[in-house]
């Protein structure tokens, strides 16, 4: 009874606000992309446009579900799942950078540091690369307390909870005027981000079972246009 | 614009001349034009391929030289599936990418850098190409007023946008240690997918269909091209338009 007295809007209507609501989203996205525009998207207002967001397409999907409109289903819910786990790696996700210098002189903070009580140590930084001298992967060794992990671009480290990230270098002078090198890391713990990869996946499955979905009708109709 | 003289080249030009013959010929010829550009293409990204020693992906000359290919077996396709004959405006498609890879963008061979070793570097790129060869076919065929075709090919387009995006964000999370790093590609392929999002809703309404499906075609050039290679949109993907 609830779920008939819902959709007190036509579908109709409620499309064509889906369609607005969807633009202006798209525009909203291309505003933010300009520079300088970044500070005006952290507040109140753009917190509380997306719970409403989050809200509409969790009503929606239920909706469909009860309707057993499956597709429908999989896109709202699914993008809501994006939303939430956006929601909280933006609220929950912890995150570190660490800088070490490859020097066996260099001072110990310079080479170790402590995360969740366990000596990270480095040992070793690399940057092969090719024959025209183009940094072809930069190559992080780290001693933990069990042995030494390799932290590369694309490659990254996970271990407790945290991930590793090989981020960045940085040539620097020495005390005695010699090159030396910098290895960037960040470390980081994001909860949100499995919850926002189950979304894509589910968005992803939604999008490819429409398109099947299209492909059999229009075959249908023209098989139904041929007999007629 | 300058005209490339080596082989490649040389072998863009022709590509730039099979596709303005396929406008201007009649009907009975267009199809082998379309027919001679597949070879064509696939001998030159082979000739990239190999000349580079990784898959041609890394700007936007090399992912260009995947849509004629791909144009050019969806024209084909649609040609002896549905007898829809599209190939004068896939033409003209094909005419828009042809040019600027001969005499626009600049072929110097580079290396990758290492955020582009990736498995998911090959699957990403062309997820995209595939897409937006799909889309603004999607865009021809609404045109053309086959409007079944146009919505199966905007939902395919869609379907692989999504798969696109989504490895985009799983990639930038591998690479960088975030999914959505409010980059401006991100930004413009999140708006460019939120436009086909729209146009799913309103798939019964001709003018929304047709202006919606503009729009995507619209947000797409401006995505490859003004945002690559704009220094006004610096970001994580500034390599791209190199």
């Amino acid at each position: 009874m609830v779920m008939k007295r819902f959709p007190f809007l036509s579908e109709s209507t409620r499309r064509l606000l889906a369609t607005m609501g969807l633009l202006f989203f798209s525009a909203a996205a291309i505003v933010f992309a300009f520079p300088g525009t970044r500070p005006y998207l952290a507040g109140a207002w753009t917190n509380a446009i997306l719970l409403i967001f989050l809200l509409v397409l969790t009503a929606t999907g239920i909706q469909a579900l009860f309707k057993k409109r499956w597709l429908s289903t999989f896109f709202h819910l699914g993008a809501a799942l994006i939303l939430i786990g956006g929601g909280l790696t933006a609220s929950h996700a912890k995150e570190g950078h660490i800088v070490f210098t490859d020097a066996l002189y260099a001072p110990i903070e310079y080479r170790q540091c402590l995360i969740d009580g366990d000596r990270v140590a480095l040992h070793s930084f690399e940057i092969p690369t090719y024959p025209n001298g183009m940094p072809r992967q930069y190559i992080t060794r780290l001693a933990f307390p069990e042995g030494l992990r390799t932290v590369k671009v694309n490659a990254p480290l996970r271990r407790k909870g945290w991930t590793y990230y090989q981020m960045s270098y940085q040539q620097v002078v020495g005390d005695y005027g010699e090159p030396l090198l910098n290895t960037i890391l960040t470390v980081r713990k994001d909860p949100g981000a499995t919850i926002t990869f189950c979304g894509y996946a589910t968005l992803i499955l939604a999008a490819f079972a429409m398109a099947i979905r299209e492909t059999f009708r229009r075959h249908r109709a023209q098989q139904q246009e041929c007999m007629a | 614009m300058t005209l490339k003289t080596d082989f490649l080249g040389w072998l863009l030009t022709s590509q730039v001349i099979l596709s303005l013959g396929t406008l201007f010929l009649p009907k009975a010829f267009r199809k082998w034009c379309w027919l001679t550009i597949i070879p064509l293409a696939l001998t030159i990204l082979c000739l990239r391929w190999i000349t580079v020693a990784h898959p041609p992906m890394r700007n936007l000359f090399e992912a260009f030289l995947w849509l004629p290919l791909l144009l050019g077996c969806m024209t084909l396709i649609s040609l002896w599936r549905d007898r829809h004959d599209t190939s004068r405006l896939d033409a003209t498609l094909g005419f828009i990418v042809a040019f600027p890879l001969a005499f626009v963008f600049d072929a110097a061979p580079g290396q990758l850098p290492p955020v582009l070793q990736s498995a998911l570097f090959v699957p990403h790129v062309l997820g995209y190409m595939i897409a937006y060869v799909l889309l603004a076919r999607a865009f021809t065929l609404e045109c053309l007023r086959h409007t079944r075709a146009a919505g199966e090919n905007a939902a395919w387009g869609f379907a692989f946008l999504t798969l696109a995006l989504a490895l985009g964000s799983y990639w930038g999370n591998e690479a960088w240690g975030a999914y959505w790093q409010w980059d401006p590609k991100e930004q413009w392929s999140l708006a460019t997918w939120l436009i086909y999002a729209a146009f799913f809703h309103v798939l019964h309404r001709r003018a929304w269909r047709f202006s919606l499906l503009a729009l995507g075609v619209l947000f797409i050039l401006l995505t490859v091209t003004w945002i690559n290679l704009s220094k006004l949109f610096l970001g994580m993907h500034s390599y791209a338009g190199v």
